[in-house]
């Protein structure tokens, strides 16, 4: 088999809502292997995007350990956290965040210019990034000028540009008409093909029995964990 | 990120909400003008007179007049009870008393009719001694100037202006003519060329010997002004001090009298510019300040509105100072630009004003570009920038990610 891409041990994450306390997560524990494609599902409220946070280092679990890729992240704050985010995850979101003002190939640009890259060499990996989800010919327009799908490609690419450990993606499907939801869904098995790492966190069976692997979460615990 | 990026970025910022941007920055823009234009205006207040004090010996010059005949008394003008006059016996001390004196020209100063058969003329009449119009640097454009034999025999001749010529023999050649000056007969000599100074026409004088002036016309010795020209400009401060130090022996009232040099009128000028200069800074300074406060208000709207951009930018690897530093640079670069437009209003103001001085006195008036002032206004206008853009650019920086990319 091949090596631990994630790795989650106890992971707990508390919140103080007033004088109440909020258990969100109550000590999970899984791992995910490189080149899997699993969903992680729940209900609202069972605590999957607190743990999509966590896994994605937008925030830290309040107990347990977090190792990504052999790096202890649950150890990290601020910029440490920032520089994990820029290396080693992509994001991919409901609604595709990509910046309103910015092209196409600027969006995808954008992490590898907090990556330090030079202009010339960031320019040539978006470019090459954008033909992988096929986006070749759209590369200058902006995301109002650009259709759901063609968004969500952008975005996948902004996602895939760092060459990341993860590619983490969030509803991605939820804003989008079937058939480009469909579209998209083939995308990320395109990409598992290709050996990415897969982490899709949805709410639609119907997304969660394309992946290899579902995790189903209910009040901040593993319900279970099985293949489709 | 370098800093050609965060430049453009900061300036898509400014595109993207360009008449609230241009609102921002006036604040910035009219101090900024406020201080280029009446820097520019001072500066060339300044230059012309320098200019057209080295016309006229310029350093080296030194003026000596008589005490003024009124006083000041609680605030208002009223009358010496006494008098006294620069006379020849001064003018004798001067010469041979002070040292690195080169030469020195007392001035009788008469206006009159200058008749010429039946033409008629205003004439300022000035009695002077040979060398004057060297030392003005006035030309001679016909005939010659006043001559020692002249002065020594108290000739009827004179030297006249070309508006004078032109006004009393329009065509003919005046030398050798005789004028009527206060009744009396007098040689024209010599006809001068052309003069403006100081926004005064030259080309109404009309240049006697000064004994001629003094012995048949005013009846008494007094001068009205000496010019005492100085070997080296070096010397201007010690002559300055010893011709006072000559006039306070011969006269009751000697620290009365009025000696100035060039350097103490344009001392003068740079008081009256400095207390220009001081208005508009003070003006500038609030204009900056509320401009300042403008520009942080602004940025803390920007960031609250781009919220979730900046939850983007941290969730692809942003760090805080990559945060911090868009930030700022949009907010200097907003400032720079309220600057860049202030450094063009003034220029334009001060271009403005020194055309209507010159169209409406003739005089020369240049508007000078001072770019210690445009550099400084640059700097000024970035540091405000910078200063009022730190408090928004940090609470952007600060934003948690998960929060700002929840924000609708």
């Amino acid at each position: 088999m091949s090596k631990v891409q994630i790795q989650i041990d106890a992971v707990r994450k508390i919140y103080q809502m007033g004088s109440e306390t909020v258990y969100a997560l109550r000590d999970i524990s899984f791992s995910v292997f490189q080149n899997e494609y699993l969903a992680i599902m729940g209900p609202s409220g069972s605590g999957k995007s607190t743990l999509l946070n966590i896994l994605g280092c937008l925030d830290t679990p309040s107990n347990g350990r977090y190792i990504l890729d052999g790096e202890a992240v649950s150890e990290m704050k601020g910029d440490a956290l920032a520089d994990v985010r820029n290396r080693k995850i992509g994001f991919v979101f409901q609604t595709f965040n990509l910046l309103s003002r910015a092209t196409a190939l600027q969006n995808v640009e954008l992490p590898l210019i907090y990556a330090g890259l030079s202009r010339r060499r960031r320019r040539e990996r978006a470019r090459e990034t954008l033909e992988r989800v096929g986006l070749a010919d759209r590369m200058t327009h902006r995301p109002n000028e650009l259709s759901g799908g063609q968004r969500q490609r952008v975005a996948i690419a902004r996602a895939l540009v760092n060459d990341p450990a993860i590619l983490l993606a969030d509803e991605p499907t939820g804003n989008l008409d079937t058939r480009t939801g469909e579209e998209i869904l083939s995308t990320f098995e395109d990409l598992h093909q290709q050996g990415q790492t897969v982490l899709v966190v949805t709410h639609e069976e119907d997304v969660a029995r394309r992946t290899l692997r579902v995790v189903r979460l209910r009040d901040g615990r593993i319900e279970s964990d099985a293949p489709p | 990120m370098n800093a050609l990026d965060l430049f453009l970025v900061g300036l898509s910022q400014l595109q993207a909400n360009a008449l609230r941007s241009l609102l921002t920055i006036l604040g910035i823009t009219i101090g900024v003008g406020a201080v280029i234009g009446v820097v520019s205006i001072g500066e060339g207040l300044r230059r012309n007179i320098v200019s057209q004090f080295s016309q006229v010996g310029g350093a080296n010059l030194v003026i000596v007049q008589p005490p003024r005949t009124y006083e000041i008394k609680d605030g208002r003008r009223v009358p010496r009870s006494w008098r006294a006059y620069l006379t020849v016996r001064d003018l004798a001390a001067l010469e041979g008393e002070v040292n690195h004196i080169q030469a020195a020209y007392p001035l009788v100063g008469w206006n009159t009719q200058v008749r010429y058969q039946k033409a008629s003329a205003t004439g300022e009449v000035q009695g002077t001694l040979p060398g004057y119009h060297q030392a003005m640097d006035w030309e001679l454009d016909q005939g010659r100037f006043l001559s020692n034999w002249d002065v020594k025999t108290w000739r009827r001749v004179c030297v006249i202006g070309d508006k004078i010529a032109e006004e009393l023999f329009g065509d003919l050649n005046p030398v050798t003519r005789e004028v009527k000056l206060h009744g009396e007969r007098y040689t024209v000599i010599g006809v001068m060329k052309p003069r403006l100074l100081f926004g005064r026409d030259w080309g109404r004088q009309v240049v006697v010997p000064v004994t001629t002036l003094q012995k048949r016309v005013v009846g008494n010795d007094y001068y009205s002004v000496i010019f005492v020209y100085v070997e080296n400009a070096a010397h201007v401060k010690s002559v300055t001090q010893n011709i006072e130090k000559v006039l306070k022996r011969l006269h009751v009232h000697g620290d009365a009298f009025r000696v100035s040099s060039g350097e103490s009128v344009l001392e003068n000028v740079d008081q009256v510019t400095l207390i220009m200069k001081l208005v508009a800074g003070g003006i500038a300074g609030i204009s900056l300040l509320v401009g300042g406060i403008g520009i942080m208000n602004i940025m803390l709207v920007s960031v609250t509105e781009r919220t979730r951009e900046i939850g983007i930018r941290k969730a692809v690897g942003a760090k805080r100072v990559h945060i911090l530093v868009q930030f700022i640079i949009e907010s200097a670069v907003l400032s720079l630009f309220g600057g860049l437009i202030g450094i063009l209003c003034g220029l334009g103001f001060g271009f403005g004003i020194s055309y209507l001085i010159e169209y409406y006195s003739e005089a020369e008036f240049p508007s000078v570009v001072s770019w210690s002032a445009v550099m400084l206004a640059v700097a000024v206008s970035g540091g405000i920038g910078v200063f009022f853009g730190v408090y928004p650019a940090a609470r952007a920086s600060g934003l948690d990610p998960v929060e700002a990319l929840r924000y609708e």
